[in-house]
């Protein structure tokens, strides 16, 4: 992005850093919810402004078997257990006018040694209503890309700790959660059944300092502080059909980031990866029914470039990677949750006996009080598909383990 | 910590019991509300979150009440028990797709609330006063 930008023709807001930019306008959206709090001596305003704020927090405990997964924020392995599992949210929303709603949330988490406490601008979006069946989102909008891709960060909206991370990236939350731009999205009543779209595009950042770029370090093994990601755009589109078959819902979603360029250095080397295309599809069906929910999805993910050491090429770039999970959580009671999960991905589409992994999970979300949730979850993998280089220069142990625990309050 | 367990598996299985049955459910809405009547399909969407303004575009504020006959009542409606619909708001809300209803522990409070409130509904499992509240639909 720096290149494009003019520094005689930019607001000085644009060329601030861009944590600070996420920064700056957090606060103002966040001031001017305090000020309007303030402002309003009788709540007559708030009312009028139907302004509200949210927020949760979570702390937790995570330890592995096998192999070092998340690591620890002080440079130790996660095989330890590690208290670097916590993440935080505020967000405020206001309805100050009809069909008109504004929100901007703000995010931070640590997970292990990623992303490390950062706060990061989540959303922040202006969203105008023209009727239930059209409606836009300007500003950075989250996108629907498979099921839970909106709410992957919500702990609070889900029984396990960790999504499929096969298909919804637990260390890279960053590279596909939201982008820069518009959302065009709507609900279509059919009589029986109904549709939900969205159709979504903009430009997305890969700031140094989150996961996906601290991901990308270690499995690549770039010199430190080299590595430098963009890329032109992202698009994508999505459809769901609620079906006249009550509690069945079929999600079709594609996301391609465009112009995906990723530039380091191998012992002051200079290398670049390129890639026209990276795009996933996911295909989900999902049954709702008393207590019980229960869900499938599969995913691909297509990449086609090239990758240049010292300019000159030497390999095609090429991801073809599939994932699939069946999931099924019993909402047994009210303050009770069990969960279970099958999960499988392979590197290569085309080799279903090729590299991957295969998971079973189980996980367990007691509700003291409606908003405060207790989870405890285990994970028993075969394979080291996702597992980065370990730290001791071993090779990655074939079957391993999770265990993880995690508490939420939300409000 | 014990005795708590015990008290929240028998309100739990006093809820299964409620699910069981379907229960009469009424939707009442404050005053100013544009939408006379509403079918239970569109009821159902608006508590599910997916339809945001009444016809004339005002925001459709949710008023949900805590006590369990008004529980069972949206339960007959969405499916979904209290704590499932609130998570499903979860979702919309910090997914930045949506504003969380309001939540009241007596339905005397959340009768209150709605003649203050434009654009405000509430599921009941009885009828009331037509003068001061309007009623959008109605299941026996």
């Amino acid at each position: 992005m720096q290149k494009y930008l003019d520094p005689a023709m930019t607001p000085r807001f644009a060329l601030c850093r861009p944590a600070a930019r996420c920064g700056i306008l957090g606060s103002v959206l966040l001031s001017c919810a305090i000020f309007g709090a303030e402002e309003a001596s009788t709540p007559d305003l708030i009312e009028r402004l139907n302004l509200e704020a949210h927020g949760s927090v979570s702390f937790g405990y995570l330890r592995s078997w096998g192999n070092d997964w998340i690591g620890d924020g002080s440079g130790g392995s996660s095989e330890n257990g590690t208290t670097d599992l916590w993440e935080a949210t505020a967000n405020v929303i206001a309805r100050p006018a009809d069909r008109l709603r504004l929100g901007a949330q703000v995010f931070a988490r640590d997970l292990g040694r990623y992303d490390n406490g950062n706060p990061t601008l989540d959303w922040a979006y202006l969203d105008y209503r023209f009727a239930d069946a059209c409606g836009i989102q300007v500003g950075r909008v989250k996108f629907p890309l498979g099921l839970y891709n909106e709410t992957a960060d919500i702990d609070a909206a889900r029984t396990p700790v960790i999504l499929p991370p096969s298909i919804y990236s637990f260390r890279s939350r960053d590279l596909r959660l939201s982008v820069d731009g518009l959302k065009i999205f709507g609900y279509i009543p059919l009589h029986p059944g109904a549709i939900e779209y969205a159709v979504y595009g903009g430009v997305k950042r890969y700031p140094e300092e989150a996961g996906f770029s601290q991901y990308v370090n270690e499995a690549t093994g770039a010199d430190p502080g080299s590595l430098h990601i963009q890329s032109d755009a992202l698009i994508g589109a999505s459809v769901h059909w609620h079906t006249p078959l009550e509690g069945l819902g079929l999600r079709i979603s594609v996301g391609d980031i465009l112009g995906f360029q990723v530039d380091s250095t191998y012992s002051g080397v200079p290398a670049r990866s390129v890639a026209d295309n990276n795009a996933q599809g996911i295909a989900s069906v999902i049954w709702e029914k008393g207590p019980w929910e229960v869900a499938c999805e599969y995913s691909r993910l297509h990449a086609r470039g090239t990758v240049t050491l010292a300019g000159n090429e030497i390999r095609e770039l090429r991801s073809d990677s599939h994932a699939a999970h069946l999931s099924t959580t019993w909402h047994g009671r009210p303050w009770l949750d069990l969960y279970g999960s099958l999960q499988v991905g392979r590197r290569d589409a085309g080799d279903v006996h090729g590299p991957g992994s295969d998971s079973v999970v189980f996980a367990v979300r007691v509700l003291p009080l409606p908003e405060w949730s207790l989870k405890a979850e285990v994970r028993l993998v075969h394979g080291t598909q996702g597992v980065n280089p370990q730290p001791a220069g071993s090779a990655p142990e074939e079957n391993w383990q999770v265990f993880s625990i995690k508490s939420t309050w939300d409000f | 910590m014990l005795l708590r367990l015990v008290i929240l598996c028998s309100l739990g299985s006093s809820n299964v019991a409620l699910a069981a049955v379907a229960s009469p459910a009424v939707a009442v809405a404050s005053p100013g509300v544009s939408e006379t009547t509403v079918s239970a399909d569109r009821l159902r969407d608006i508590l599910l979150g997916r339809v945001t303004n009444w016809a004339d575009g005002t925001p459709i504020i949710i008023l949900l009440s805590e006590d369990p006959a008004a529980v069972a009542a949206q339960r007959t409606l969405t499916g979904r028990d209290l704590p499932q619909l609130m998570r499903g708001w979860k979702r919309l809300v910090y997914g930045g797709n949506g504003a969380m209803p309001t939540v009241h522990s007596t339905t005397l409070e959340v009768l209150t609330e709605l003649r203050r409130r434009p654009g405000a509904v509430t599921v009941l499992p009885y009828a009331v006063d037509e003068q001061r509240y309007r009623i959008i639909y109605q299941k026996p």
